[in-house]
């Protein structure tokens, strides 16, 4: 009887993912992502050279080259798909009273701002999971083939263990990608109208700049992992920290401030 | 009847729309907040520069002192802080009050979209002015009383060295011509603004605008050594974002006289999307 009246989590995310897909406008920014991911592999063609940061370059072969899509497409990931998305889930629904329907079920709104983290990440993880492979793909097509590489942070690799350390570059990406989601969870708390859950979650990755180096990591996502994973010593050492801490930190405070919320909210 | 006689019979005066614009825009609390940006920005550079001036040459004219702070402190917030907030601007008075409906309650008066629309670009237009004579008048009095003052300091691009007073002149010019290249962003935001299906799209487009504007000058640095010197600054310079960056202080000096060049740009991304606008708007329903 007790459950009859309980909505199943899987259900949840079912609903939050059909009301995600629904808007035309995610298909647009996901169709927008990938076609700047293929052309980013043209471009890395072209140069044959990436950088680890402004100070260390690489020439790049068919083993090494899936990390350094990320040099430019994070950019576009956490500049605009990712504070889109955002601002829609958590802000537009708020705002539009979209998330009235929603709560006509007897649903808690810490387990909803669970669901709509969850939804965004997987659709998040998807592209990052896309870019690893087109960008593994296209290098073992189009680079120049070696039987080893190096890596920072890695040293010699052979074919197995590149593979490997890439797909963990990219989870790491996620990881930094799902701060930011929860980011946007918080800051649209604050400001639910779309416009400015936008422009806030720009306001946190651009202000934290000027609030201490350690948090450039949201700006330049892959020059301070690969900073972080070659150990080398500096405001992106404590990476994984900061992280862990902005991950908590948005999970404590977006469930606590989600399920403080007004009916009407 | 006699009420039809003496009033206005061709519609509403535009000066009364503006207002209506004008006292809408200021009605709306992140609006409101925003007439801080500018102070703040200011000592956020301010706090910036006096970092950089540890590291540089006094000799430089990227070294920081009394006369050239509004400059430097310009240059980059031109780009980042007053698009962010021009953003905000279309997406709210623009994309959200039409696909809102909201709009709706302007338009009971006999006004065409189109007016209110034209309305609308003056009312941001001059609320950016404001946030940009507000940020002069900060990073004047924080250069004058937290920087160096030298008796003269050299210009950018070598166009010479001046003193405290000459440099105020070449100052103003300076945000003349930013002032202009804000007025022209704002028509092209104002237009991915009346595009945008929803806000979140119009603000995606725009900052996608902005990120592309970066990125084709960066691009084309790999051609530098293919191009004529001339013809490299031209082509880098069809960016509206490098011409807010860097080319407002190239046309100042008229380097490879890229001063006619630049005016012809702003005026053409002016035209184009001032045009797509306008004729977006006088064909659209009033009642879509």
């Amino acid at each position: 009887m007790n459950n009859k009246n309980k909505v199943g989590l899987g259900n949840m995310v079912r609903s939050e993912a059909q009301r995600v897909f629904k808007r035309k406008r995610t298909w647009a920014v996901l169709i927008v992502y990938m076609a700047f991911a293929l052309l980013e592999c043209v471009f890395l063609t072209m140069m044959n050279t990436s950088f680890y940061d402004p100070r260390r370059s690489v020439a790049l072969d068919s083993l090494n080259t899936a990390p350094f899509l990320l040099r430019e497409l994070a950019i576009l990931m956490n500049f605009v798909v990712i504070p889109m998305l955002a601002a829609d889930s958590f802000g537009g629904d708020v705002s539009s009273g979209a998330l009235r329907t929603v709560l006509i079920r007897p649903v808690s709104r810490a387990k909803l701002f669970g669901v709509k983290w969850l939804v965004l990440g997987l659709t998040v993880g998807g592209l990052t999971l896309f870019t690893w492979a087109v960008g593994t793909a296209f290098a073992r097509i189009a680079m120049p083939a070696v039987e080893e590489t190096t890596l920072m942070g890695a040293g010699r690799l052979d074919s197995s263990g590149a593979l490997g350390f890439t797909l963990g570059f990219y989870m790491l990406a996620f990881c930094v990608f799902s701060a930011l989601i929860g980011i946007g969870g918080v800051v649209s708390r604050v400001l639910p109208n779309p416009v400015l859950a936008y422009v806030g979650i720009l306001a946190v990755i651009v202000g934290g700049l000027y609030v201490s180096d350690r948090l450039s990591f949201l700006l330049s996502v892959s020059d301070s992992l690969f900073r972080f994973l070659g150990g080398i010593p500096g405001s992106d050492a404590s990476l994984a920290w900061m992280l862990c801490a902005m991950l908590a930190g948005c999970a404590i405070i977006g469930t606590w401030s989600w399920q403080r919320r007004d009916w009407t909210q | 009847m006699s009420l039809l006689v003496n009033e206005n019979i061709e519609g509403v005066r535009f000066a009364r729309v503006l207002e209506a614009e004008w006292r809408r825009l200021w009605k709306r609390r992140p609006v409101r907040l925003m007439a801080l940006t500018a102070p703040a920005a200011s000592l956020v550079s301010a706090k910036y520069l006096l970092s950089q001036n540890a590291l540089l040459d006094p000799a430089l004219p990227e070294y920081a002192t009394a006369g050239n702070v509004p400059v430097l402190a310009l240059a980059e917030m031109l780009v980042t802080a007053f698009s962010g907030m021009m953003l905000v601007l279309a997406g709210l008075t623009v994309t959200e009050e039409y696909r809102g409906g909201q709009l709706r309650m302007g338009m009971l008066r006999a006004v065409s979209l189109t007016r209110i629309m034209a309305a609308k670009w003056l009312a941001c237009l001059s609320f950016v002015l404001i946030q940009l004579a507000l940020y002069f008048l900060s990073s004047v009095v924080i250069g004058r009383f937290g920087f160096p003052n030298p008796a003269s300091y050299p210009l950018f691009y070598e166009a010479g060295t001046v003193s405290y007073a000459q440099g105020i002149f070449y100052d103003l010019a300076y945000y003349g011509l930013a002032a202009l290249a804000l007025a022209v962003l704002l028509t092209v935001f104002f237009w991915i603004a009346t595009i945008g299906r929803s806000s979140t799209a119009a603000l995606g487009t725009g900052i996608g605008f902005l990120l592309l504007s970066y990125a084709a000058p960066t691009l084309l640095n790999y051609f530098r050594p293919l191009l004529d010197a001339g013809v490299y600054m031209r082509m880098y310079f069809l960016s509206l974002l490098m011409i807010e960056w860097e080319g407002l202080a190239a046309t100042l000096a008229n380097l490879h006289g890229l001063a006619v060049w630049n005016f012809g740009v702003l005026a053409g991304y002016a035209i184009l999307f001032g045009g797509m606008t306008a004729w977006a708007w006088k064909r659209r329903d009033s009642f879509e």
